[in-house]
């Protein structure tokens, strides 16, 4: 009998013995000491290893272990972790709505620390505290700003005889240009994950927020919609330049990397996507191209023209890590000298005034709208779930391909903004 | 006449069974790890799911409420949610049948003595060792407009055929079953060539002498041989069908426009990607349903069939 008895027992404690592995192996996240930090970050990012080698440095025993991410690996990674309670203490988080570690979407669960009384908060406008954080706290730093400009290959313009437009009318003459010389005017990808929406939002911030800057905090309030404002027009000027043959021929079934390549080799004018990607169109580009941005206008008059300028990607504090050291982590990377690390190592346009900063001479034509007035957030930092930036996306893709009218669209973006 | 004593009747001992409760019992204790393990990594998380299928949870949130079965008639009300189910059932049928008629096809083909017919079975079989998502990439390049395929269809002068594979909503949802269809087909070639090889060849010399034609042979006596293999492979390419995610969100990611959604890729979006847990959970429960059932009905015709 005692055998008998004993398998069970052995069994039970081997069952034990590999819950216990499993409930230890799984916690590789959170916790740590007073001298070591955990990051989540950017996989092939460059500028942060430069960042946390000047932290480790003034901050004697201090270690901090980065895991570099892939997009878009990132985004369920970072949440999943969040929930389980074994994310780092350290992680990338992007402002506003509209993915799954997004400030809004975190502060549901209190998964972020608050920084509210961070120092380095002051240097930003209500609006960018508002999409930094919710319900009135800050939750996270960004020490950039993403830029949605129109990119023109140099060398392209030149060939064609061409220079920047500055009105709507340019656009359309830039369009017959191009397509007289066997070129198209911008690279399009639009396959998931292509640059397609980016070009709404730039047809957008001069049409929908140039006339009114409010129309953000109108919407959530309910006094406007997507159906009853210049929405419509901007989906109506895109399907314009669709029909003028602007774009990549079959630009749904073209990838963010073939359209970048297309503009890299000069087979397109220009492309209209953010300023994180740039670096890559001119990775791609023959040695001695060189490329010019500038504001897309959507009307006449370049004095209507509105950039979209958002809040990049940035970082936050997990609540449940080690929030004392990794506070004092985010305060560096936001401070002036965190910022001068990233600003010297990358093509990052700075979220606050950094000493000395000089753009990249591609970002150079924007530099001055960035810092006017004449600017406007991206729209889906401010819409309430994700969801709506899905059925925007979806939509889109339909209107390009002829499967849905602008009003169809529209008011599917409603439904799902009021859902 | 000698009559032989009879043999003294010895009583043949029965030998006694050894299975009695002390030694039958840790057969089934030894299965306590294994089966813990499967029921905290494996039961206990499908059931969570299927209970927060009847919940709104967002994935994120410290709190939830139940809501009956609402989630599954959002499924209903969710044109994406009905395109993806009629793309799950549309992708399953197609690959099911096109890899499986495929599949036999080349299996006899390759089973006969050509003399490359070892060189094509490693060729056939080659794309089922590359990882789904890479295919998938591979594909997304070879199908763009300017991609391979429209280059080579217009080369051969077959221009008039070149089509938006990704980007026309009619177009990609075939494009996508092509490229399950060209990875998997040497997986069921192998399984039907191992039935084929399987068969007794005096089975079918001796249909043969019997004045069988080939087509006979082949329906008389190949097939019903090979319903192991049948069933096999059609179970497989159901399922694999069913749960197709990889190839699609590599190469679409849905889209355009929803078109090319899959429950499998409709699920991960909602779930992971747009804070609506308890809608992937209820998509989830909806996809097993289906797999379950399709399997279960198609396992006993089959059994049947093989007699």
């Amino acid at each position: 009998m005692r055998r008998i008895t004993a398998i069970p027992a052995a069994a039970a404690a081997a069952a034990a013995l590999m819950l216990a592995g499993c409930a230890t192996g799984s916690d590789s996240g959170s916790g740590g000491d007073d001298t070591t930090l955990t990051l989540s970050g950017w996989a092939g990012d460059d500028v942060m290893p430069k960042i946390i080698e000047q932290f480790e440095a003034d901050n004697p025993g201090v270690t901090v272990e980065f895991a570099g991410l892939p997009w878009p690996d990132i985004l369920t990674q970072i949440n999943t972790e969040l929930v389980s309670g074994t994310a780092d203490d350290v992680v990338v988080v992007f402002p506003g709505n509209g993915n799954p570690i997004t400030a809004q979407t975190l502060a549901k669960g209190n998964f972020l620390a608050d920084l509210s009384s961070r120092p380095w908060t002051s240097s930003y406008n209500e609006a960018n505290q508002t999409v930094m954080g919710a319900d009135g706290k800050v939750l996270m730093g960004a020490n950039n700003f993403t830029i949605i400009p129109a990119t023109y290959n140099e060398q392209a313009l030149e060939s064609l005889g061409a220079t920047v437009p500055t009105t709507w009318s340019e656009v359309l003459q830039l369009c017959s240009a191009a397509r007289a010389e066997d070129k198209v005017a911008y690279a399009l990808a639009g396959l998931a994950g292509g640059t397609y929406n980016y070009f709404a939002f730039a047809l957008t911030a001069t049409l929908v927020d140039g006339p009114n800057p409010d129309f953000a905090e109108q919407q959530a309030a309910g006094e406007v919609s997507f159906s009853d404002s210049e929405w419509g027009t901007a989906f109506d000027k895109y399907l314009e330049l669709l029909d003028a043959g602007c774009f990549t021929d079959d630009a749904l079934g073209t990838s963010l990397e073939l359209a970048q390549q297309q503009v890299a080799r000069g087979e397109a004018v220009g492309i209209v996507t953010v300023s994180n990607q740039l670096g890559d169109v001119e990775r791609l580009a023959p040695e001695g191209t060189t490329f010019v941005t500038a504001p897309l206008p959507a009307t006449d008059d370049p004095s209507d023209t509105v950039l979209p300028v958002g809040l990049g990607a940035g970082y936050g504090v997990n609540a449940k890590g080690n929030v004392d050291l990794a506070t004092k982590f985010v305060d560096f990377y936001m401070s002036n000298e965190g910022m001068k690390i990233a600003v010297d190592s990358g093509s990052i346009f700075p979220s606050a005034p950094v000493e000395g900063f000089e753009p990249t001479p591609t970002l150079a034509g924007v530099t001055d709208a960035v810092q006017s007035d004449k600017t406007a957030a991206f729209p889906d930092q401010t819409w309430p779930n994700a969801n709506v930036t899905q059925v925007f996306l979806d939509e889109l893709q339909k209107l390009l391909g002829g499967r849905t009218s602008v009003t169809d669209a529209l008011a599917a973006m409603d439904t799902a903004y009021n859902s | 006449m000698a009559i032989a004593p009879a043999a003294p009747q010895v009583k043949t001992p029965v030998p006694k069974t050894r299975r009695h409760r002390g030694y039958a019992s840790p057969v089934w204790w030894f299965v306590i790890p294994a089966a813990t393990l499967y029921t905290f990594a494996v039961l206990v998380p499908a059931v969570r799911g299927g209970l927060f299928s009847l919940t709104d949870w967002d994935g994120v949130s410290p709190t939830w409420e139940w809501v009956g079965l609402s989630q599954y008639g959002n499924i209903l009300n969710d044109p994406n949610g009905m395109t993806a189910v009629k793309n799950t059932l549309l992708i399953a049928a197609a690959v099911t049948i096109i890899q499986n008629v495929l599949g036999l096809l080349i299996a006899l083909g390759v089973n006969s003595v050509i003399k490359s017919r070892t060189v094509l079975r490693v060729l056939i079989f080659a794309p089922v060792v590359i990882t789904s998502i890479a295919v998938g990439f591979l594909w997304q390049n070879l199908l763009a407009p300017n991609g391979a395929v429209n280059l080579a269809l217009e080369a051969v002068g077959l221009g008039a055929l070149r089509q938006n594979w990704l980007g026309d909503p009619d177009v990609a949802i075939w494009s996508i079953i092509i490229v399950v269809v060209w990875q998997f087909v040497g997986y069921s070639m192998v399984i039907f060539l191992a039935g084929l090889q399987g068969i007794p060849e005096e089975v079918i010399e001796a249909a043969a002498i019997d004045g069988a034609g080939p087509v006979q042979r082949f329906r008389y006596v190949v097939l019903p041989m090979l319903a192991p293999a049948i069933t096999i492979n059609l179970m497989l390419s159901l399922i694999g069908g069913f749960k197709l995610f990889d190839q699609v969100f590599a190469m679409t990611k849905g889209g355009p426009g929803g078109a090319t959604n899959t429950i499998s890729t409709l699920l991960y979006t909602n779930a992971f990607q747009l804070g609506r847990f308890a809608y992937g959970a209820a998509l989830a429960v909806v996809l097993t349903v289906f797999v379950a059932v399709a399997s279960g009905i198609q396992y006993k015709l089959l059994s049947k069939q093989e007699g």
